[in-house]
């Protein structure tokens, strides 16, 4: 094992928080196979894949309506930029992804904002990202919203335009100051 | 009926290639929608034995424009101690350009030329390789990338690579 000395510095890597929401999701369980709150470590070449399929997919939605392999998220980099910046493609053939208010065919694919939801049918998905130093490794960290994510942003609470934090859906998070 | 497939019809030249370099590349690649991997690692789709080349050097995205029927490629570079040239552009680790109809690819001596053939069939595509006796591409000498550098950095180099 590297002593403490002779170890790499350490960099911070780039989250993706991810909130999901689904109307029957208390019933259902169509979360079961996402480990909520923990953060995991992946590496910047890996294209992440959602979907039904485990075999296939990263991210497992338990649910016979969800294509077996729905999207994926891809790592990149903008020419000479020193963050990674993120791709979203819709991988199914019968379902389209609204991503903000881009709709997305079979294999269309678009830059992920920084800041988006993204809906496929009663799904409503919260996706967030927050910059860090690493190239080759980012993490995904995953929350499950009580309510929907639509009703937040008509109640009038949370959910702004550009970067925060989704401390207002689940209270225990990290102090909003911090952004 | 079934679809015609995109082909993609890919030239491959490297002034050792009488040495083995291609020995493991196919003349015939069907693939879905996944990506195609380009390197020297076992689970890459077009396996070079070139030691300054990455396990995953580089790979082509099929994917689809809106509006458009027929498939797109992007290629992104995954080797981290390497450059790729393509289309007059250097890129490096994570950067990615989508590929015009006909794109000229240089990566550690390899010189690429892919000639997109476009087919109704989303679902999969086609690779035709042809190995080039002779250079595809001529360019600056001052362009070439850094092949030294990638050789001296790759931590798991095989063995027999080495010698």
């Amino acid at each position: 094992m590297a002593s403490f000395e002779d170890a790499d510095t350490e960099e911070t890597l780039t989250c993706f928080h991810v909130t999901v929401y689904h109307p029957r999701q208390d019933h259902n369980q169509v979360f079961e196979r996402l480990r909520f709150c923990k953060r995991e470590k992946l590496s910047s070449t890996e294209v992440v894949t959602f979907g039904r399929n485990p075999k296939v997919c990263h991210y497992i939605f338990q649910d016979n309506q969800v294509s077996r392999i729905l999207f994926s998220l891809q790592p990149f980099r903008d020419i000479n930029s020193s963050i990674l910046s993120f791709e979203i493609k819709n991988l199914s053939k019968k379902t389209s992804l609204l991503v903000g208010n881009v709709e997305l065919g079979y294999l269309n694919k678009t830059e992920f904002p920084g800041r988006c939801i993204m809906r496929f049918g009663d799904y409503q998905v919260l996706m967030e990202k927050e910059d860090g130093e690493s190239l080759e490794y980012f993490e995904t960290r995953f929350m499950l919203s009580p309510r929907s994510l639509l009703e937040e942003r008509h109640l009038g609470s949370p959910v702004p335009e550009n970067g925060g934090s989704s401390s207002s859906l689940l209270p225990t998070e990290m102090d909003e100051n911090e952004y | 009926m079934e679809r015609s497939m995109t082909i993609l019809q890919i030239s491959l030249y490297h002034p050792n290639q009488d040495k083995g370099v291609f020995e493991e590349i196919p003349h015939h690649l069907q693939l879905d929608t996944t990506h195609l991997i380009i390197g020297r690692g076992r689970n890459a789709h077009l396996k070079f034995r070139l030691p300054g080349i990455s396990r995953h050097h580089l790979s082509l995205e099929p994917y689809l424009e809106k509006g458009n029927v027929c498939l797109t490629f992007c290629l992104k570079i995954l080797s981290r101690s390497s450059s790729v040239w393509v289309n007059g552009l250097t890129l490096k680790y994570l950067e990615q350009v989508p590929l015009t109809a006909v794109s000229k690819v240089i990566f550690s001596g390899v010189q690429m030329v892919i000639d997109i053939q476009g087919g109704a069939s989303k679902g999969k595509f086609a690779c035709c390789i042809h190995f080039s006796c002779s250079p595809l591409i001529y360019r600056a000498k001052a362009e070439e990338t850094d092949e030294f550098e990638a050789i001296q950095e790759d931590p798991e180099l095989p063995q027999e690579m080495r010698e």
